[in-house]
């Protein structure tokens, strides 16, 4: 579904991603890893078209990315992109002055103008799967973290995206709760969603991810399945990451 | 205009005409020592002579200022007619009801200014602040120039120039409409900055969440940026509407018929500084206490409804 190869980004003149690959299949979960500073953010940031990559190429299904296009073109590649992912990002960005309910409708409506009572009767049943019903007309900032955040699951859910995609998502939260979130998102992948999560929390991504990507540095260190990267990691710099988070 | 100006000048003139008769009588006094009645009786007398021997007469006539009116002086003060006290705001014969009924047309006016060139800067504020924004290296550095400009100068000397400068150059607005149009266009550079401020302040991703939802620039800026920078904008908007109305006062420099034009003018006839000094502030007051107030709900009631929730979830 998703091919990377050797994309590169630069960001005032030093060399942010460095030639990174990798593939997600369709209905599986990406968990990448690594230290802050390792370019994982940077990395998604390209993937949903807000970084315009400098080197290599992504491909999404018949949609493809080259640093090569014109910017024109590549905008409006982007826009085909982003029908189909949906970001969480670390800090949501939910819209202060729209309630719950608001936040959700807003693009359904404005942007693929489905009819209000619709949206708002879909918005409602993905309240209703994030446990959050009852709370549709407050506003977020009455809302504890880990409620915000699944406003903003619920709000990327809306506009029925291939690939869901989400930064640092346990940042925000206790362990009790990342446990409650990580138990949502396997019903998100048993119900047939491709996910990319970025995490330095290992222990979130385990028993989640079916495969991992170990980045330091803007370059990938060692990918495989999260098992095999989890217990059996090749790379001495795997290794240690790994040794040190558990 | 006294009547020796008008002739002086229509005489001296091409372009000018008299408007129309004259309309209110005055005096011309001379002014004494106190107590010197010696030189008072000499001065009367004298004026009596010229009166009577037709002196006066011949001297007005030389110079074009003879009229009927002239005739009265030389009857018995008895006889004199009344002069129309309607006109009359002296301190002699204070005319209170009068000099409100001036005032409150006066307010009016300054009502008028103060809402016509808010509505002015409002509108021309926001392209303003866009083009400094985000608006091309050209249009970023003209919008600059603009908001440097009529915050760098005096509002007053601003109206001046569009008062007497202008026509110069064939465009003349009446008094009222400059004064409308300069404090509105000065305000619109006030107002450009408090936008700006607001737009900068809000967060960038902000605009990210509403790219990656789909949104382009223009709906995400309508829906998501703008409903919430307005908030952040309120506060500074009011203040500035409240120092607006006290600015209109600069309009009495092209002589626009407002509060502060109305206070110099009949106090200047009466002499009731004071009095008149309190009344207009008053009047004041009474416009920019309730703008004050409506603008303190307004912010209130765009935070109630989130503060009763915020409440209501720590009750939960």
């Amino acid at each position: 579904m998703i091919r990377v190869t050797d994309l590169i980004k630069d960001a005032n003149g030093t060399r942010i991603l460095r030639g990174v690959s990798f593939d997600v299949a369709p209905h599986t979960v990406l968990g990448v890893i690594g230290a802050s500073g390792s370019g994982k953010t940077t990395l998604l940031r390209c993937l949903n078209g807000l970084e315009r990559i400098d080197g290599g190429a992504i491909e999404f299904d018949s949609i493809r990315l080259e640093p090569t296009l014109p910017a024109s073109e590549y905008s409006r590649r982007v826009k085909e992109l982003r029908k189909k992912v949906g970001t969480v990002f670390q800090h949501l960005f939910l819209f202060p002055h729209l309630t719950v309910l608001g936040n959700i409708i807003e693009a359904p409506t404005h942007v693929l103008r489905v009819p209000k009572p619709q949206a708002e009767n879909e918005a409602l049943s993905l309240l209703d799967s994030v446990g959050l019903k009852e709370k549709a007309r407050r506003y977020p900032e009455t809302l504890s973290g880990g409620e915000q955040q699944r406003v903003a699951i619920a709000r990327a859910l809306a506009m029925h995206p291939a690939l869901l995609m989400f930064d640092e998502p346990t940042s925000a939260l206790d362990p009790k709760r990342s446990a409650g979130l990580r138990t949502l998102l396997k019903g998100f992948v048993a119900r047939g969603h491709t996910m990319v999560i970025v995490s330095h929390s290992i222990g979130f991504l385990e028993g989640l991810a079916d495969e991992l990507l170990y980045m330091e540095g803007g370059e990938v260190v060692e990918s495989g399945a999260t098992d095999q990267i989890l217990n059996s990691p090749k790379d001495p710099r795997t290794q240690d990451f790994i040794s040190q988070a558990k | 205009m006294d009547v020796p100006a008008e002739v002086f000048y229509v005489s001296k003139s091409t372009t000018l005409k008299r408007a129309c008769e004259p309309f209110f009588r005055g005096t011309y006094n001379i002014g004494l020592r106190k107590n010197d009645d010696a030189l008072k009786n000499e001065v009367d007398a004298g004026i009596d002579k010229i009166i009577s021997d037709g002196t006066l007469e011949k001297i007005l006539r030389k110079w074009g200022l003879w009229n009927d009116a002239q005739l009265e002086l030389q009857k018995p003060k008895a006889e004199q007619k009344n002069i129309d006290s309607a006109y009359d705001v002296t301190s002699a014969s204070f005319n209170w009801r009068e000099a409100v009924w001036r005032l409150t047309r006066a307010a009016v006016v300054t009502v008028l200014i103060a809402f016509g060139s808010m509505f002015i800067a409002l509108v021309f504020g926001m392209p303003l602040a866009i083009g400094q924004w985000k608006g091309p290296r050209l249009i970023q550095w003209l919008c600059t120039i603009y908001v440097e400009f009529f915050r760098g100068t005096p509002v007053l000397v601003q109206l001046l120039f569009l008062y007497f400068g202008l026509p110069t150059i064939g465009l003349a607005m009446p008094a009222w409409l400059t004064a409308l149009i300069g404090l509105g266009l000065n305000y619109a550079a006030y107002e450009s900055q408090v936008y700006r401020a607001a737009l900068e302040a809000i967060p960038r991703g902000q605009w990210e969440a509403s790219y990656l939802l789909g949104m382009n620039p223009v709906l995400a800026f309508r829906r998501i940026i703008l409903p919430q920078a307005f908030r952040i904008a309120l506060p500074p908007m009011t203040n500035d509407f409240v120092s607006l109305f006290k600015d209109t006062s600069t309009a009495y420099a092209i002589s626009v018929w407002e509060l502060a034009t109305a206070y110099r003018e009949l106090a200047n006839a009466s002499g009731q500084f004071l009095l008149l000094g309190v009344a207009v502030s008053l009047y004041y007051l009474a416009m920019s206490l309730p703008m004050a107030h409506l603008a303190r709900r307004l912010e209130r009631k765009l935070q109630r409804r989130e503060a009763i929730e915020a409440v209501e979830s720590e009750v939960d």
